[in-house]
């Protein structure tokens, strides 16, 4: 068969739809069709000579991590034979692996196993479609999905389910909880607690499967929908593959056993595809597990639920992408009352601004032009500090144009 | 791409927007014109949806320009309005008289370079 040369326009026409399809299916807020994830389950654990597991649905990955680690309380082989079963089912999953394409193609996979099954699919993609259409197709669909889906939501979450089950059920489970209770009792049961759940981590990500991995499932597919072919055996794992990562959030396979999570019920993206929740989170699980985030930076979620940083946090938060976070959030203009700011010049016009120095923590002088916006808004704006008026600073902000015809204005709304 | 300002008309300034008149669209934008989103010519692009639009019409024009910072907008024969799509702290819309006009983003500094103001 000749390879797929290019993408007909109709085909190129088509990626951002299909991109959307598979985005609204990891972000779009659908619950489980239990039948259904049976069903892709049961085939996925026949592959590897298993009988079908019992599916055990949660929430939120938050809520299956603390099954599974109650799953494994007192049981110490569990975990091994956790990896162990993984380790099977994704390798029989995956098959065989094309490892001269697995090499040229991913030089930075997440795993091993990961890329052994994704690798087998690509290796008949890409043997039938010329590099460059692979490259565009890859762009188009994987990279934009990856970085959506698993850059981001991924490695939110993992940060976050990693301090916070760890932080978090200290505080609650631990302190909160226990503190009621009579105090020996109290020592006994916390420490014990705390040891099993915190110590020992909660965390049970390793690498995360499901609706995240659509962002490569969904490059298979597309190659597929324009002519690439594959082996039949390769084909009903891209089916199983996409069944499942379609229908749950998470998933983790154990003998016998499948926990899986919900989607998330709210997905929040900025025009940027960043996460991005102003008055609330930015990813909501159904149980009330959260995810806040500014532009996609992790935040507090008192940031943008009932506290907002005061301007002395905001410029004094360690963090300093938080802190860029937290300035964006209360506004510059609060921060330059706090901060006593220096006039350098002004202009007399509120709306062509005054130039003011600011001494910010850690990044010492900085010039901004402090103006009024035609809503009667007032904005704090960074300006280069070579700026030494407002007319240089209204020219630096509007590309080199002469200030005497920015201010040959007939309007300013 | 070359342009010269028009400077017997005066601009309009509308959040982190300016038109500003000039005398004539660039031969190389011309080629590339911009597309209309749902018949709307967006002319500066708000991250939260709040853009600063042009409504279509077959004699009102946008062309890409030279960068993230600059488009160019060509209104014929009748006057076209600027408007603001939120419905708070919404920028007042504005008449754009006919003619050439640099679109003119706002920028800000950054340590990669200068980067769109967002809003």
């Amino acid at each position: 068969m000749a390879k797929i040369m290019k993408l007909t326009p109709e085909q190129e026409a088509e990626l951002p739809a299909f991109r959307q399809k598979y985005l609204d299916i990891a972000c779009g807020g659908l619950r489980i069709n239990r039948e259904k994830l049976q069903g892709h389950l049961n085939d996925a654990y026949a592959l590897i000579g298993k009988p079908a597991p019992a599916l055990f649905i949660f929430d939120s990955p938050a809520a299956c991590m603390l099954a599974i680690k109650i799953f494994k309380m007192g049981e110490k082989g569990l975990s091994q034979l956790y990896s162990q079963l993984r380790s099977q089912l994704y390798s029989q999953l995956g098959s065989q692996l094309d490892s001269q394409l697995y090499s040229q193609l991913y030089s930075q996979l997440r795993s091993q196993l990961y890329s052994q099954l994704r690798s087998q699919l690509y290796s008949q993609l890409g043997s039938q479609l010329d590099s460059q259409l692979y490259s565009q197709l890859y762009s188009q669909l994987g990279s934009q999905l990856d970085s959506q889906l698993y850059s981001q939501l991924g490695s939110q979450l993992y940060s976050q389910l990693r301090s916070q089950l760890g932080s978090q059920l200290d505080s609650q489970l631990y302190s909160q909880l226990y503190s009621q209770l009579r105090s020996q009792l109290y020592s006994q049961l916390g420490s014990q607690l705390y040891s099993q759940l915190c110590n020992e981590g909660l965390w049970e990500g390793g690498y995360l499967w499901g609706a995240l991995d659509l962002y490569w499932l969904a490059s298979c597919r597309f190659g597929q929908k324009i002519g690439a072919r594959y082996d039949e055996d390769s084909a009903r794992r891209l089916d199983i593959m996409e069944g499942i990562s379609s229908q749950c959030g998470y998933w983790w396979p154990f003998e016998g056993i499948v926990i899986a999570s919900e989607k998330p019920i709210r997905v929040r993206w900025d025009d940027s595809r960043l996460l991005h929740g102003e008055t609330g989170p930015s990813v909501e699980w159904a149980d009330g597990y959260a995810l806040h985030t500014w532009h996609g930076q992790s935040i507090p979620a008192a940031w943008v639920t009932d506290r907002p940083p005061t301007p002395a946090e905001a410029l004094t938060w360690e963090n300093l992408d938080q802190r860029a976070a937290a300035c964006e959030i209360i506004g510059w203009h609060h921060i330059l009352d706090e901060v006593g700011a220096v006039t350098l010049d002004d202009s007399g016009d509120p709306a062509w601004g005054k130039l003011v120095e600011v001494n910010l923590p850690d990044n010492g002088p900085q010039r901004m032009l402090d103006a009024m916006c035609g809503t009667g808004r007032r904005f704090a704006l960074l300006v280069p500090n070579s700026v030494a008026t407002v007319d240089e600073a209204q020219s630096e902000l509007h590309g080199g144009i002469p200030a005497s015809i920015l201010r040959n204005c007939h309007e300013r709304t | 791409m070359k342009f010269d300002f028009d400077t017997s008309r005066k601009s309009h300034a509308q959040g982190d927007v300016y038109l500003i008149p000039i005398v004539a669209i660039p031969a190389e934008a011309l080629a590339q014109p911009v597309e209309a989103e749902a018949g709307k010519l967006i002319v500066t692009h708000s991250e939260t949806g709040h853009h600063h639009i042009v409504m279509e019409r077959p004699d009102v024009k946008m062309f890409r320009g030279m960068d993230m910072f600059r488009d160019f907008l060509l209104i014929e024969n009748n006057p076209a309005t600027l408007e603001h799509l939120r419905d708070h702290h919404t920028h007042a819309p504005q008449e754009i008289q006919p003619g050439a006009y640099l679109i003119q983003r706002q920028r800000q500094p950054s340590p990669e370079g200068w980067q769109r103001a967002s809003d």
